[in-house]
C-alpha cells in the first residue's frame, strides 16, 4: 500500500498534448475516481501510474520513492483492464498465480495466497478452468483477483465494469467498493460513468481536454462545481446553464438571459449586494439543477417562465423537458401528476440553489468569506 | 474469440432460426455459386486434379510416353525403386534438408520477428518489414543465378565473407559436404521473409493489455517470452512449420539451378544434392522413366501427408487455440 503522487506531470505524443501538468495527490488506502469523457487523458493518467507510459515531464512518487523511471514490471501495482486482459492460455489458477511466481515465492504459499483471494472472490471452484469457459462477470473477477492476490502497493482499475450488462455493473461496483473496505489498497479506478465515479469514490479527479477540472469529495463535486463543464458533468439530466448578464432593475439588480433578455429576473437583497460591490455587470451563466426547481411558487426564488414539451416517467419521478422561449431546460418532479404538455407554467428556483459562472465559465464562489472573495 | 464461443446457445433456439428458402432461390444461389468458382476449378481440374489422378494410374503401370500398350504391373514399380540406392539417397537428402532447414528458418524468423515488432521500432518498422520480404517475392531461378556467382569459390562473396572473418575459404556448391548446406543458405534467405510476416502477424494478434497485463504483473524478458509469447504464438508456429516442412520438402527450382541449371548436372556433386523432387523430375524427364516418377511422387505425396498428420497430432496437444 502507498500513496501516490503526482508532482508536474504532463504527457505528449509527438506534438499531441494528452495531459497538462499535473498535480495530484492520493492519500494510502483512498479510493480515488477519475472521470471524464473518452479521450480526456484520464487513461493515460493511469497508464503514467503504472508505468505503461513514461511521462513527458515531472514526477511520480509512491509514498516519498520516485517510480516515474522505474519500468511497469518492478512497480507492482495490480492493473485491471476494460476487457479484462487475462491470459487465455492459462488455467485461471495460472492467471492468478502469475504475478506470484516473478515474486519467486514458494509454491505452496502461492497456492495458499491464490486459493484465498478465489474464496473471497467467489471463484474458488473455478480454479481449473480456462477463460475461454467463464462469463463475463466471471472474468472480471478473474481480473480482479489476479490483481490483488499480489498484494500491490496500489490498485489500478481502467473502466473495469464497462463491458458488463448493467445489472452485473451496479452488483459489481458494490463489491469493488467492498473490496477495497477489506483491502484498503490505495484504489486509482477510472471511469466515463458519472454515477460509477459518484457512488464509489473518496474523491473525485473530473478530468477534461488532458486536464484535471476539480478534485473534491462526490458531494462537493456535485454541489459545488468548479465549472460548467463539471457542473453539466454530473447529474442526470444536466444542470441548466442560461447565459446571461446582470442589469440595473429599479433600484436593485436583475438578471437577464441573452436568449429572453426583455425578462427580467430581480435579485435579492444580499446577491445584489455582492454584485454591486464586484461590479458584476459582465456576462455569466446562471445554473440550477434540474431537481431543484418546483412547478409550485416558492419564496426568494428565480421565476422562470417554462413550457413542457415532453414529460418522461420514470415510476418514481417525472423527467420534463422543455424550453424557455428558445433556451432547452429540464426539470424532475416527484410530483403525482406531471404536468399537461404545451402549456405555459412557473419554474421557482430557490435562490440558493443557483450556481453562478463567470464569463471563463468557473464558479462564483458566495461562501467564500468577505475579503477573499474573488471570481475562482 | 473465446467471448464470442462461451455464449450460451441453446439448441431448441437455433433450429427454427434456419432460414426458409424456397427451392427457387436455393438453386439460383448454387447456380450462382458453382459459375463464380467454375474458371478455377476448371484450371485446377486441368492442370492438377487431372494430371494428380492420372499420375495414380501410371504408377502402377508399366507406362511409355512412346507407346500405347500399357501394362499393369502392381507394385513392381515401388520395388524397383526399393531396390535403388540412389532412391535412398535421395530421401536421405531430403530428410537432412528438411531437419536442418525447417527449425533453422522457423527460429530466425521468430527472432526477426520479435527484433521488427511494431513498438520497439515505430517508424522504421515498415521499412525493416518490407526488406525482410523482399527476397521471396524474387524469382528463384533468377536469384539462384546470382547466388550462384555469390557461392563462387574464386571470386565469389560467400568465401569474401568468410575470408574477411579469418575463416578458411569453402568449395560451396562444388563440396560434396557444402553442396547441400549452400541451397539451404539460399533457400534461408529466399523464404525466411514470409515466415517473418507470418509470425509478426502472430504477435500482432496478441491483445496489447494481455501483455501490459503480463508487464504489471512482473514479467519481462525471458520469462514474458516463455509465458506469453511463446503460447500466444502457437497457432502461428504450428502453420509456419507445416508450411516450411511442405515447400521444403518439394524444393526444387533452386537445387536444379545452384547445382547444374540447364547444362546439366544437377544433383551433384556425386549425387549429395539429389533430393526427392530433383530425382523424381530427373527420372521423368531425363531418363523418361514415367513409371519410376510417378510411384515416387506418391511416396513423396505419403511422406508429406504422414509428417503434416504427425504435426498436427503435437499441435492438438501441445497448441492453444483461442
Amino acid at each position: 500500500m502507498a500513496s501516490i503522487q503526482l508532482n508536474n506531470v504532463s504527457k505528449t505524443f509527438g506534438s499531441q498534448r494528452v495531459l497538462a501538468p499535473t498535480q495530484l495527490e492520493i492519500q494510502n488506502g483512498e479510493f480515488f475516481t477519475v472521470v471524464g469523457p473518452s479521450g480526456s487523458g484520464k487513461s493515460t493518467l493511469l497508464r503514467l501510474i503504472a508505468g505503461l507510459e513514461v511521462p513527458s515531464a515531472g514526477e511520480i512518487l509512491f509514498d516519498d520513492e520516485r517510480v516515474d523511471h522505474k519500468p511497469a514490471y518492478s512497480r507492482n501495482v495490480g492493473m485491471v483492464f476494460q476487457n479484462y486482459a487475462i491470459y487465455p492460455h492459462m488455467t485461471i489458477h495460472q492467471n492468478m498465480s502469475f504475478g506470484l511466481e516473478s515474486q519467486k515465492l514458494p509454491k505452496t504459499q502461492i497456492h495458499q495466497k491464490v486459493k484465498e483471494i478465489a474464496q473471497i472472490l467467489e471463484i474458488d471452484h473455478l480454479l481449473t478452468k480456462r477463460p475461454g469457459q467463464l462469463s463475463g462477470g466471471q472474468k472480471q473477477r478473474v481480473a480482479l483477483g489476479r490483481a490483488l492476490v499480489r498484494n500491490p502497493r496500489v490498485f489500478l482499475m481502467d473502466e473495469p465494469l464497462s463491458n458488463l450488462d448493467t445489472q452485473l455493473r451496479e452488483r459489481m461496483r458494490k463489491e469493488i467498493r467492498l473490496l477495497h473496505e477489506t483491502f484498503h489498497v490505495t484504489t486509482v479506478y477510472v471511469t466515463h460513468d458519472q454515477t460509477e465515479a459518484m457512488t464509489m469514490a473518496d474523491r473525485i479527479g473530473v478530468v477534461n481536454g488532458g486536464e484535471i477540472q476539480q478534485i473534491g469529495t462526490p458531494e462537493d463535486i456535485y454541489q459545488h462545481p468548479a465549472n460548467i463543464f463539471v457542473a453539466t458533468f454530473f447529474g442526470s439530466p444536466a444542470m441548466n446553464i442560461i447565459p446571461g448578464r446582470i442589469v440595473p432593475f429599479k433600484e436593485t439588480l436583475a438578471f437577464a438571459a441573452d436568449h429572453d433578455p426583455g425578462k427580467l429576473s430581480p435579485l435579492p437583497a444580499d446577491l445584489a449586494a455582492y454584485c454591486r460591490d464586484h461590479g458584476l455587470q459582465r456576462p455569466l451563466s446562471l445554473g440550477f439543477r434540474p431537481e431543484t426547481a418546483s412547478l409550485q411558487p416558492n419564496g426568494a426564488s428565480w421565476d422562470i417562465p417554462f413550457t413542457p414539451t415532453s414529460i418522461e416517467s420514470l415510476g418514481s419521478h417525472y423527467q420534463i423537458h422543455g424550453q424557455w422561449a428558445t433556451h432547452p431546460i429540464s426539470v424532475t418532479t416527484t410530483a403525482r401528476t406531471g404536468p399537461q404538455r404545451h402549456k405555459l407554467l412557473n419554474l421557482s428556483v430557490p435562490w440558493t440553489d443557483v450556481h453562478w459562472f463567470n464569463e471563463d465559465s468557473c464558479l462564483i464562489d458566495f461562501t467564500a468569506p468577505v475579503g477573499v472573495r474573488q471570481e475562482a | 474469440m473465446a467471448q464470442a464461443r462461451s455464449l450460451p446457445q441453446s439448441p431448441a433456439h437455433r433450429s427454427p432460426a434456419l432460414p426458409v428458402e424456397s427451392w427457387r432461390t436455393r438453386i439460383k444461389t448454387s447456380v450462382l455459386g458453382y459459375g463464380l468458382i467454375l474458371p478455377s476449378l476448371l484450371v485446377f481440374l486441368t492442370f492438377f486434379y487431372g494430371p494428380a489422378i492420372f499420375l495414380g494410374y501410371i504408377a502402377f503401370f508399366h507406362w511409355n510416353i512412346f507407346s500405347a500398350n500399357s501394362k499393369f504391373v502392381g507394385f513392381a514399380n515401388f520395388i524397383t525403386l526399393f531396390h535403388q540406392p540412389i532412391f535412398w539417397q535421395s530421401l536421405l537428402n531430403t530428410a537432412y534438408y528438411v531437419v536442418v532447414l525447417v527449425p533453422v528458418t522457423a527460429l530466425l524468423a521468430l527472432a526477426l520477428a520479435l527484433l521488427l515488432r511494431e513498438g520497439l521500432n515505430r517508424g522504421r518498422g515498415a521499412i525493416s518489414r518490407a526488406f525482410i520480404f523482399l527476397p521471396h517475392v524474387t524469382p528463384v531461378v533468377a536469384t539462384s543465378i546470382i547466388w550462384v556467382w555469390i557461392f563462387n569459390p574464386q571470386f565469389g562473396l560467400a568465401n569474401t565473407v568468410l575470408h574477411f572473418v579469418h575463416l578458411p575459404s569453402l568449395n560451396w556448391l562444388e563440396s560434396v559436404h557444402w553442396a547441400l548446406p549452400s541451397v539451404m543458405i539460399y533457400t534461408l534467405w529466399h523464404s525466411v521473409g514470409l515466415y517473418t510476416v507470418l509470425f509478426l502477424a502472430g504477435l500482432a494478434s496478441i491483445p496489447r493489455s494481455v501483455i501490459e497485463a503480463a508487464t504489471t504483473d512482473g514479467a519481462k524478458g525471458w520469462r514474458m517470452f516463455k509465458r506469453i509469447f511463446w503460447p500466444m504464438l502457437g497457432p502461428i508456429t504450428f502453420f509456419v512449420i507445416v508450411l516450411a516442412s511442405i515447400n521444403t520438402m518439394q524444393t526444387f527450382s533452386q537445387i536444379y539451378t545452384l547445382t547444374g541449371g540447364p547444362h546439366g548436372g544437377a544433383g551433384g556433386p556425386a549425387f549429395s544434392t539429389t533430393t526427392d523432387s530433383l530425382l523424381i523430375y530427373q527420372t521423368a524427364f531425363l531418363y523418361l522413366h514415367f513409371s519410376l516418377a510417378s510411384a515416387m511422387s506418391i511416396i513423396l505425396f505419403l511422406l508429406i501427408l504422414i509428417l503434416t498428420l504427425v504435426q498436427k497430432w503435437v499441435a492438438d496437444r501441445y497448441v492453444f487455440y483461442r
